[in-house]
């Protein structure tokens, strides 16, 4: 038996080596080639992601190691596989698991910009609005409450059950801003909206192919404090877009604002939906009657995020305190041959025609 | 119990306090399943440590005797690998053949705390290295093909590409 054709258990950790080697049907030679192996696994799975790259390159038993069980290892050592089954875990690649693990992961990224305003109106385009100041971004909304703040920085509270939330990139954390932003919208119909361009990388479409991965959306809303004039209705819609910007699914909720001046959150989840997904559009909405009062007086929105659930994880949506999707069809589409031009970092880049979204 | 002694591969016996010789798991599941806990002059044989790692590893043992127990696998816990105590730091500036027999002990001995700390200052030499010099600090032969080098180097280049 040769060492290249020798089964390394996948997890050699839990692999029962008898007391009694003289018993066992593995031979002297190759025990030793697995406990080095062992200690190998075990010394490249502290090895940075981006390093592993290069010791793919090593050598064939350093790139087999790593393929087959350093990039799983190191997974499971940092947290990536809680709440992964076992055949998830199994069945991933070195690639999927390289992708997972990388700084800029797409599964640990809020895909929304400037999701509070903290950049005011960049990233979002304002596109229907009664005058030039129909929104705003407010400094002075009511505080998020404590358990509110808990909900969003873990799944399930503080120490939500999936792991990296806290770290996720372009995520409102109320310890960094202390200044609490949020926009608002003032009297008569209020838009904005946002298309997130899913393809910045091969791989980023090749995941959202290959694994379909839950695609999580979340939006904060209040009312205005102003017990007479405040109030309105708020409206976010989801849309998953192909390639051609054609819609490929679509969520809407929608509601008018209680008496409740507390911030409330509305979660959903794309799952199964037809492949060839690039882009997500995200769209707000706030309305309140003209009241004669040019004040900010409509619904408020804040800390919207789109992300990606890591493969295998099963993120259950809590409907606890959550707005629930509205059932009603999707409108029917008159904002024909418009063309979005969203704001990059200033830059502004040309984006497909869309041609279906509206507005009923 | 208050002591146990142990001998190296080349036969030199250390006499150390049972509570510390206790963070190898080996050890300690030697010590039970041998019923030696009664006895005073019993000596563990150790035949894959020599005498020199063994006194690394007892030093090791001994200063970090007072450490919480290690975590169960936890993977609900995240774990840096760039942490190392500068007195680890120190203890492990020794040259590469030393640091991989303390890792070969460490695995042997099953001590989970000296492990990690070893294979972490390993990885730490790899950190940030091309191939080739990876190669060159562990000397590594290169046994790919032309052919197979370029596919892998091909698929690393999907996954880098920005």
């Amino acid at each position: 038996m040769t060492v290249s054709n020798c089964q390394i258990p996948d997890d050699v950790s839990n692999c029962q080596i008898p007391d009694d080697v003289s018993n066992c049907q593995i031979p002297d030679d190759v025990l030793e080639d697995i406990l080095s192996e062992k200690v190998l696994s075990e010394i490249l799975s502290h090895v940075d992601v981006l390093t592993l790259l290069h010791c793919r390159r090593v050598c064939k038993q350093w790139n087999r190691l790593i393929d087959t069980q350093v990039m799983r290892t190191k997974a499971k050592r940092e947290g990536f596989t809680r709440g992964m089954d076992t055949n998830t875990q199994m069945s991933l690649t070195w690639c999927t698991w390289y992708h997972i693990m990388i700084p800029n992961s797409p599964f640990m990224s809020n895909f929304v910009r400037n999701p509070c305003g903290q950049y005011n109106f960049g990233g979002w385009e304002v596109i229907s609005s009664p005058r030039k100041d129909g929104w705003t971004v407010d400094w002075k909304r009511p505080k998020l409450p404590t358990f509110v703040y808990h909900t969003m920085i873990g799944f399930d509270g503080e120490y939500g059950s999936r792991p990296h939330e806290m770290q996720m990139k372009n995520y409102w954390r109320s310890e960094v801003e202390t200044n609490e932003r949020c926009f608002a919208t003032s009297y008569e119909r209020c838009i904005k909206r946002q298309l997130i361009d899913l393809r910045q990388t091969d791989k980023l479409e090749y995941i959202l192919d290959e694994f379909k991965p839950t695609i999580v959306y979340r939006d904060w809303y209040c009312r205005h404090s102003n017990v007479a004039w405040g109030g309105g209705k708020y409206v976010l819609k989801v849309c998953l877009l192909d390639n051609n910007a054609q819609p490929l699914a679509f969520h809407v909720h929608s509601t008018w604002m209680t008496d409740d001046p507390e911030w409330q959150k509305v979660e959903n989840k794309f799952e199964d939906y037809p492949p060839g997904v690039r882009y997500v559009l995200f769209y707000h909405e706030g309305f309140i009657e003209k009241n004669g009062t040019p004040c900010y007086y409509g619904p408020k929105m804040t800390q919207s995020t789109v992300f990606f659930v890591t493969p295998g994880i099963d993120y259950e949506i809590n409907m606890e305190g959550n707005l629930p999707l509205y059932t009603r069809e999707a409108p029917v589409m008159i904002d024909t041959m418009r063309k979005l031009t969203m704001c990059h970092d200033n830059v502004s880049q040309q984006i497909p025609k869309v041609t279906w979204f509206v507005d009923g | 119990m208050p002591n146990i002694k142990l001998q190296s591969s080349d036969g030199e016996i250390f006499t150390v306090d049972f509570e510390i010789a206790k963070s190898s798991v080996t050890i300690k599941t030697m010590v039970e399943d041998l019923g030696l806990e009664d006895e005073d002059e019993e000596i563990v044989p150790l035949p894959n440590v020599n005498s020199a790692i063994l006194r690394k590893v007892i030093q090791w043992a001994t200063y970090h005797k007072d450490d919480p127990p290690p975590p169960e696998d936890d993977e609900n816990k995240e774990k840096r690998t760039d942490d190392i105590s500068s007195w680890d730091a120190d203890f492990l500036k020794v040259d590469q053949g030393t640091l991989f027999e303390l890792i070969l002990a460490a695995n042997y001995l099953d001590i989970k705390g000296l492990l990690d700390v070893t294979c972490k200052t390993v990885a730490n030499m790899i950190k940030g290295k091309s191939p080739e010099e990876i190669r060159k600090t562990f000397n590594i032969k290169n046994d790919f093909t032309q052919a197979e080098e370029e596919q892998v180097r091909k698929e690393n280049e999907w996954c880098e590409e920005k």
